[in-house]
Protein backbone atom coordinates (compact mmCIF):
# COMPACT_ATOMS: atom_id res chain seq x y z
CA UNK A 1 0.00 0.00 0.00
CA UNK A 2 1.44 3.29 -1.22
CA UNK A 3 1.11 6.52 1.48
CA UNK A 4 -1.21 8.34 -1.00
CA UNK A 5 -4.37 5.80 -0.30
CA UNK A 6 -6.63 7.68 1.25
CA UNK A 7 -7.48 5.93 4.87
CA UNK A 8 -10.09 4.11 6.03
CA UNK A 9 -10.14 5.79 9.33
CA UNK A 10 -8.81 9.62 10.25
CA UNK A 11 -8.71 10.74 13.47
CA UNK A 12 -8.12 14.52 14.46
CA UNK A 13 -6.85 14.86 18.33
CA UNK A 14 -4.57 16.33 20.39
CA UNK A 15 -1.45 15.30 22.07
CA UNK A 16 -2.88 14.28 25.41
CA UNK A 17 -2.80 10.91 27.23
CA UNK A 18 -6.54 10.92 27.50
CA UNK A 19 -6.77 11.25 23.56
CA UNK A 20 -4.91 7.65 23.28
CA UNK A 21 -7.32 6.32 25.15
CA UNK A 22 -9.42 7.25 21.64
CA UNK A 23 -6.77 5.80 19.61
CA UNK A 24 -7.24 2.06 21.30
CA UNK A 25 -11.19 2.39 21.36
CA UNK A 26 -11.59 3.20 17.57
CA UNK A 27 -8.74 0.12 16.95
CA UNK A 28 -11.02 -2.03 19.12
CA UNK A 29 -13.68 -1.58 16.99
CA UNK A 30 -11.78 -1.83 13.97
CA UNK A 31 -10.52 -4.74 15.02
CA UNK A 32 -13.91 -6.42 16.11
CA UNK A 33 -14.93 -5.30 12.11
CA UNK A 34 -12.27 -7.02 10.61
CA UNK A 35 -12.46 -10.24 12.44
CA UNK A 36 -9.19 -9.81 14.10
CA UNK A 37 -7.71 -12.44 16.69
CA UNK A 38 -7.23 -11.18 20.48
CA UNK A 39 -3.19 -11.23 19.63
CA UNK A 40 -3.81 -9.32 16.32
CA UNK A 41 -6.16 -6.68 18.30
CA UNK A 42 -3.67 -6.37 20.90
CA UNK A 43 -1.20 -5.65 18.26
CA UNK A 44 -2.48 -3.11 16.78
CA UNK A 45 -3.46 -1.01 19.95
CA UNK A 46 -0.20 -1.63 21.53
CA UNK A 47 1.64 -0.29 18.18
CA UNK A 48 -0.58 3.20 18.28
CA UNK A 49 -0.29 3.46 21.74
CA UNK A 50 3.89 3.91 21.80
CA UNK A 51 3.42 5.93 18.23
CA UNK A 52 0.71 8.08 20.34
CA UNK A 53 2.65 8.33 23.57
CA UNK A 54 5.80 9.23 21.55
CA UNK A 55 3.56 12.28 20.42
CA UNK A 56 2.08 13.29 23.69
CA UNK A 57 5.75 13.16 25.46
CA UNK A 58 8.22 14.02 22.78
CA UNK A 59 6.80 15.87 19.58
CA UNK A 60 6.14 19.60 21.31
CA UNK A 61 8.12 21.47 24.27
CA UNK A 62 7.66 20.40 27.34
CA UNK A 63 4.58 23.07 28.32
CA UNK A 64 3.47 22.87 25.12
CA UNK A 65 0.96 20.87 23.08
CA UNK A 66 -0.51 19.98 19.35
CA UNK A 67 -1.84 18.25 17.15
CA UNK A 68 -1.90 14.24 17.15
CA UNK A 69 -3.46 12.40 13.79
CA UNK A 70 -3.60 9.01 13.11
CA UNK A 71 -4.76 6.88 9.92
CA UNK A 72 -5.36 3.55 9.32
CA UNK A 73 -5.87 2.49 5.84
CA UNK A 74 -6.61 -1.38 4.65
CA UNK A 75 -6.64 -3.56 1.77
CA UNK A 76 -6.69 -7.17 0.99
CA UNK A 77 -4.67 -8.59 3.53
CA UNK A 78 -2.57 -5.30 4.89
CA UNK A 79 -3.73 -2.74 7.34
CA UNK A 80 -0.92 0.71 8.15
CA UNK A 81 -1.57 2.75 10.84
CA UNK A 82 0.64 5.90 10.87
CA UNK A 83 0.80 8.59 13.59
CA UNK A 84 2.13 11.80 12.49
CA UNK A 85 2.57 15.29 14.33
CA UNK A 86 3.04 18.96 13.72
CA UNK A 87 6.04 19.26 16.07
CA UNK A 88 9.48 19.55 16.16
CA UNK A 89 10.70 16.60 15.06
CA UNK A 90 12.60 13.67 16.09
CA UNK A 91 16.34 14.87 15.59
CA UNK A 92 15.60 18.22 17.96
CA UNK A 93 15.35 16.33 20.66
CA UNK A 94 18.62 15.59 22.99
CA UNK A 95 18.39 12.13 25.20
CA UNK A 96 18.05 13.03 28.84
CA UNK A 97 21.25 12.00 30.90
CA UNK A 98 20.37 9.07 32.65
CA UNK A 99 17.45 8.52 30.44
CA UNK A 100 16.28 4.83 29.96
CA UNK A 101 16.61 3.53 26.33
CA UNK A 102 13.40 2.96 25.20
CA UNK A 103 11.26 0.45 25.45
CA UNK A 104 8.41 1.60 23.00
CA UNK A 105 10.49 1.45 19.85
CA UNK A 106 11.84 -1.98 20.11
CA UNK A 107 8.17 -2.86 20.73
CA UNK A 108 6.53 -1.08 17.73
CA UNK A 109 9.00 -3.02 15.61
CA UNK A 110 8.40 -6.21 17.32
CA UNK A 111 4.95 -6.07 17.29
CA UNK A 112 4.26 -5.33 13.53
CA UNK A 113 5.88 -6.33 9.85
CA UNK A 114 7.45 -3.11 8.90
CA UNK A 115 8.06 0.50 10.97
CA UNK A 116 9.28 3.34 9.42
CA UNK A 117 9.43 6.29 10.83
CA UNK A 118 10.65 9.97 9.28
CA UNK A 119 9.42 13.57 8.63
CA UNK A 120 6.10 14.42 8.77
CA UNK A 121 5.82 16.18 4.97
CA UNK A 122 3.83 19.14 7.43
CA UNK A 123 6.41 19.34 9.69
CA UNK A 124 6.87 16.96 12.75
CA UNK A 125 7.14 13.50 12.48
CA UNK A 126 5.09 10.40 11.06
CA UNK A 127 5.31 6.78 12.06
CA UNK A 128 4.09 4.24 9.92
CA UNK A 129 3.60 0.53 10.79
CA UNK A 130 2.54 -2.14 8.63
CA UNK A 131 0.46 -5.29 9.96
CA UNK A 132 -0.42 -8.67 7.40
CA UNK A 133 -4.23 -9.37 8.80
CA UNK A 134 -6.52 -11.95 7.44
CA UNK A 135 -8.19 -11.24 3.94
CA UNK A 136 -10.75 -8.77 4.51
CA UNK A 137 -14.42 -8.88 3.41
CA UNK A 138 -14.70 -7.61 0.25
CA UNK A 139 -17.52 -5.30 1.49
CA UNK A 140 -15.42 -3.49 3.48
CA UNK A 141 -12.95 -2.35 0.40
CA UNK A 142 -13.59 0.44 -1.09
CA UNK A 143 -12.54 1.28 -5.11
CA UNK A 144 -12.32 4.61 -4.63
CA UNK A 145 -13.76 6.95 -1.38
CA UNK A 146 -14.60 10.67 -1.84
CA UNK A 147 -12.85 12.02 0.92
CA UNK A 148 -14.69 15.39 1.26
CA UNK A 149 -12.32 17.99 3.01
CA UNK A 150 -13.85 18.95 6.19
CA UNK A 151 -14.90 22.96 6.71
CA UNK A 152 -12.62 24.59 9.24
CA UNK A 153 -13.76 24.18 12.46
CA UNK A 154 -12.51 26.72 15.30
CA UNK A 155 -8.34 25.77 16.05
CA UNK A 156 -8.96 25.41 19.48
CA UNK A 157 -11.75 22.48 18.91
CA UNK A 158 -9.07 19.75 19.35
CA UNK A 159 -7.36 21.48 22.16
CA UNK A 160 -10.42 21.72 24.40
CA UNK A 161 -11.22 18.50 24.11
CA UNK A 162 -13.06 17.73 20.63
CA UNK A 163 -12.25 15.23 18.25
CA UNK A 164 -12.42 14.49 14.59
CA UNK A 165 -13.22 11.43 12.61
CA UNK A 166 -13.17 10.98 9.37
CA UNK A 167 -14.65 7.11 7.61
CA UNK A 168 -15.17 5.32 5.42
CA UNK A 169 -16.82 3.40 4.25
CA UNK A 170 -20.11 3.09 6.54
CA UNK A 171 -19.40 0.33 8.36
CA UNK A 172 -16.39 1.63 9.57
CA UNK A 173 -17.56 4.35 10.33
CA UNK A 174 -20.42 3.24 12.63
CA UNK A 175 -18.12 1.19 14.72
CA UNK A 176 -15.65 3.78 14.88
CA UNK A 177 -17.61 6.55 15.96
CA UNK A 178 -19.53 4.83 18.46
CA UNK A 179 -16.51 3.92 20.39
CA UNK A 180 -14.93 7.63 19.72
CA UNK A 181 -18.36 9.24 21.11
CA UNK A 182 -18.54 6.77 24.18
CA UNK A 183 -14.81 8.02 25.41
CA UNK A 184 -15.99 11.41 25.03
CA UNK A 185 -19.38 11.17 26.44
CA UNK A 186 -17.30 9.30 29.31
CA UNK A 187 -15.31 12.38 29.58
CA UNK A 188 -18.33 14.48 29.97
CA UNK A 189 -19.64 12.22 32.24
CA UNK A 190 -22.37 10.52 31.12
CA UNK A 191 -24.07 7.63 33.11
CA UNK A 192 -24.38 4.03 31.66
CA UNK A 193 -27.90 4.87 29.98
CA UNK A 194 -26.37 8.18 28.64
CA UNK A 195 -23.48 6.25 27.38
CA UNK A 196 -26.23 3.73 25.35
CA UNK A 197 -27.72 6.87 23.99
CA UNK A 198 -24.78 7.83 22.71
CA UNK A 199 -24.02 4.78 21.52
CA UNK A 200 -27.14 4.43 19.37
CA UNK A 201 -27.33 7.96 17.80
CA UNK A 202 -24.02 7.57 16.52
CA UNK A 203 -24.53 4.44 14.93
CA UNK A 204 -27.56 5.80 13.59
CA UNK A 205 -25.71 9.12 12.48
CA UNK A 206 -22.95 6.90 10.48
CA UNK A 207 -25.93 4.77 9.42
CA UNK A 208 -27.57 7.33 7.84
CA UNK A 209 -24.66 9.20 6.05
CA UNK A 210 -23.63 6.09 4.74
CA UNK A 211 -27.00 5.44 2.98
CA UNK A 212 -27.76 9.44 2.06
CA UNK A 213 -24.02 8.90 -0.04
CA UNK A 214 -22.58 5.44 -0.09
CA UNK A 215 -18.90 6.44 -1.74
CA UNK A 216 -18.62 9.77 0.42
CA UNK A 217 -16.45 9.51 3.73
CA UNK A 218 -18.42 10.27 7.20
CA UNK A 219 -16.61 12.92 8.64
CA UNK A 220 -17.92 14.07 12.31
CA UNK A 221 -16.51 16.59 14.61
CA UNK A 222 -17.26 15.16 18.35
CA UNK A 223 -17.52 18.04 21.45
CA UNK A 224 -17.86 17.65 24.83
CA UNK A 225 -19.51 21.11 26.16
CA UNK A 226 -20.98 21.82 28.96
CA UNK A 227 -23.10 18.89 30.18
CA UNK A 228 -23.87 17.83 26.56
CA UNK A 229 -21.70 16.24 23.68
CA UNK A 230 -21.78 17.73 19.82
CA UNK A 231 -21.38 15.46 16.87
CA UNK A 232 -21.02 17.87 14.07
CA UNK A 233 -21.82 16.20 10.75
CA UNK A 234 -21.51 17.87 7.08
CA UNK A 235 -24.69 16.43 5.88
CA UNK A 236 -27.81 16.52 6.75
CA UNK A 237 -29.39 14.44 9.24
CA UNK A 238 -32.86 13.60 8.61
CA UNK A 239 -33.96 10.12 9.99
CA UNK A 240 -31.71 10.58 13.42
CA UNK A 241 -34.29 13.50 14.85
CA UNK A 242 -37.43 11.21 13.72
CA UNK A 243 -36.04 8.03 15.93
CA UNK A 244 -34.59 9.74 19.00
CA UNK A 245 -36.76 11.16 21.27
CA UNK A 246 -33.79 12.88 23.85
CA UNK A 247 -31.16 14.43 20.86
CA UNK A 248 -31.95 17.90 19.35
CA UNK A 249 -30.35 18.37 15.74
CA UNK A 250 -30.07 21.33 14.24
CA UNK A 251 -29.47 21.41 10.75
CA UNK A 252 -27.57 24.70 9.66
CA UNK A 253 -26.03 25.60 6.93
CA UNK A 254 -23.25 23.20 5.72
CA UNK A 255 -23.51 21.19 8.67
CA UNK A 256 -25.70 19.32 11.21
CA UNK A 257 -25.35 19.24 15.28
CA UNK A 258 -26.66 16.89 17.20
CA UNK A 259 -26.84 17.35 21.13
CA UNK A 260 -27.01 14.65 23.79
CA UNK A 261 -27.56 16.31 27.31
CA UNK A 262 -25.66 14.43 30.07
CA UNK A 263 -27.77 11.56 31.45
CA UNK B 1 -20.46 -0.28 37.88
CA UNK B 2 -17.03 1.33 36.35
CA UNK B 3 -16.46 0.02 33.08
CA UNK B 4 -13.68 -2.87 32.54
CA UNK B 5 -11.39 -0.19 30.85
CA UNK B 6 -11.22 2.20 33.81
CA UNK B 7 -8.20 2.21 35.96
CA UNK B 8 -8.21 1.62 39.19
CA UNK B 9 -5.27 0.75 42.20
CA UNK B 10 -6.08 -1.82 45.16
CA UNK B 11 -3.26 -1.81 47.50
CA UNK B 12 -3.59 -4.43 50.22
CA UNK B 13 -1.53 -6.86 52.26
CA UNK B 14 0.27 -7.24 55.96
CA UNK B 15 3.49 -8.82 57.06
CA UNK B 16 3.64 -11.40 54.56
CA UNK B 17 3.07 -9.65 51.22
CA UNK B 18 1.62 -6.30 50.04
CA UNK B 19 -0.34 -7.04 46.29
CA UNK B 20 -1.16 -4.13 44.47
CA UNK B 21 -4.11 -5.02 42.48
CA UNK B 22 -4.20 -3.09 38.94
CA UNK B 23 -7.74 -3.15 37.18
CA UNK B 24 -8.43 -1.88 33.65
CA UNK B 25 -5.34 0.19 31.23
CA UNK B 26 -2.11 0.76 33.23
CA UNK B 27 -1.20 3.26 30.22
CA UNK B 28 0.58 6.68 29.98
CA UNK B 29 -2.38 8.40 31.83
CA UNK B 30 -2.72 5.92 34.78
CA UNK B 31 1.16 4.85 35.03
CA UNK B 32 1.91 7.55 37.06
CA UNK B 33 -0.37 6.49 39.90
CA UNK B 34 1.32 3.05 40.00
CA UNK B 35 5.08 4.62 40.27
CA UNK B 36 3.23 6.64 43.49
CA UNK B 37 2.10 3.80 45.12
CA UNK B 38 5.02 1.88 44.51
CA UNK B 39 7.46 4.86 45.89
CA UNK B 40 5.21 4.81 49.43
CA UNK B 41 4.89 0.90 49.57
CA UNK B 42 8.43 0.48 51.58
CA UNK B 43 7.00 2.25 54.05
CA UNK B 44 4.97 -1.86 54.96
CA UNK B 45 7.82 -3.13 55.17
CA UNK B 46 6.22 -6.78 53.75
CA UNK B 47 8.49 -9.08 52.65
CA UNK B 48 6.81 -9.93 49.44
CA UNK B 49 5.71 -7.36 46.69
CA UNK B 50 3.13 -8.57 44.09
CA UNK B 51 1.94 -6.76 41.06
CA UNK B 52 -1.61 -7.74 40.71
CA UNK B 53 -2.33 -7.61 36.40
CA UNK B 54 -5.25 -10.09 36.29
CA UNK B 55 -7.60 -7.53 35.66
CA UNK B 56 -5.26 -5.29 33.66
CA UNK B 57 -6.50 -5.38 30.22
CA UNK B 58 -3.81 -3.14 28.81
CA UNK B 59 -0.43 -2.04 29.71
CA UNK B 60 1.85 0.16 27.88
CA UNK B 61 5.68 1.01 27.98
CA UNK B 62 5.24 3.42 30.84
CA UNK B 63 3.52 0.86 32.56
CA UNK B 64 6.09 -1.95 32.27
CA UNK B 65 8.67 0.56 33.12
CA UNK B 66 6.52 1.30 36.19
CA UNK B 67 6.35 -2.75 37.14
CA UNK B 68 10.25 -3.13 36.08
CA UNK B 69 11.37 -0.21 38.63
CA UNK B 70 8.78 -1.83 41.51
CA UNK B 71 11.10 -4.91 40.51
CA UNK B 72 14.49 -3.59 40.72
CA UNK B 73 13.14 -1.47 44.22
CA UNK B 74 12.10 -5.01 45.48
CA UNK B 75 15.25 -6.66 44.74
CA UNK B 76 17.05 -3.57 46.14
CA UNK B 77 15.14 -4.09 49.62
CA UNK B 78 16.24 -8.16 49.21
CA UNK B 79 12.74 -8.63 49.19
CA UNK B 80 10.49 -10.96 46.93
CA UNK B 81 9.04 -8.78 43.73
CA UNK B 82 6.14 -11.11 41.27
CA UNK B 83 3.18 -10.32 39.20
CA UNK B 84 0.54 -12.15 38.18
CA UNK B 85 -0.57 -13.22 34.47
CA UNK B 86 -2.53 -10.32 32.86
CA UNK B 87 -4.71 -10.76 29.86
CA UNK B 88 -3.46 -11.30 26.00
CA UNK B 89 -2.16 -7.42 25.38
CA UNK B 90 -0.12 -7.93 28.62
CA UNK B 91 1.49 -11.19 28.51
CA UNK B 92 2.32 -9.86 24.92
CA UNK B 93 4.76 -7.01 26.25
CA UNK B 94 6.10 -8.91 28.46
CA UNK B 95 6.91 -11.78 26.52
CA UNK B 96 8.20 -9.29 23.29
CA UNK B 97 10.27 -7.14 25.95
CA UNK B 98 11.96 -10.45 27.38
CA UNK B 99 10.30 -9.02 30.49
CA UNK B 100 8.57 -12.40 31.58
CA UNK B 101 12.33 -14.27 31.76
CA UNK B 102 13.22 -11.54 34.11
CA UNK B 103 10.06 -11.48 36.30
CA UNK B 104 8.60 -13.80 38.70
CA UNK B 105 5.32 -14.73 37.09
CA UNK B 106 2.26 -16.14 39.36
CA UNK B 107 -0.78 -17.40 38.29
CA UNK B 108 -2.34 -15.87 41.98
CA UNK B 109 -1.22 -13.56 44.35
CA UNK B 110 -1.69 -15.95 47.10
CA UNK B 111 1.26 -17.72 45.71
CA UNK B 112 3.86 -15.03 47.05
Amino acid sequence: MSGSVEPNLSLELWSRAGDVVIVRQALAGLAELLSLDASGAADLATVATEACNNVVVHAYAPDGSGPMNVEVAFASTQLVITVSDLGHGMTARAKEPGEAGGLGLPMMAALSSSLEIGANPGGGTRVSATFEIPAIDPDLVIEQTLWTKRPALAEDYLASGGAILTAAPGAVAAVTLARVARVLAGRARFTADGLEDVDRVSRRIADEVASERPNRALTCAILVAERELELRTFARLESVERAERDVEVFNEAGYTRTTLAVR
Amino acid sequence: MPAPDEFALDVAGGDERTVIRVSGELDLGSAPQLEAAIAAEPARSARSLVIDLRETVFMDSTGLRAVLAAARQARESGRRFAVTHGGEQVQRIFSVTGADSRLEVLADPEDA
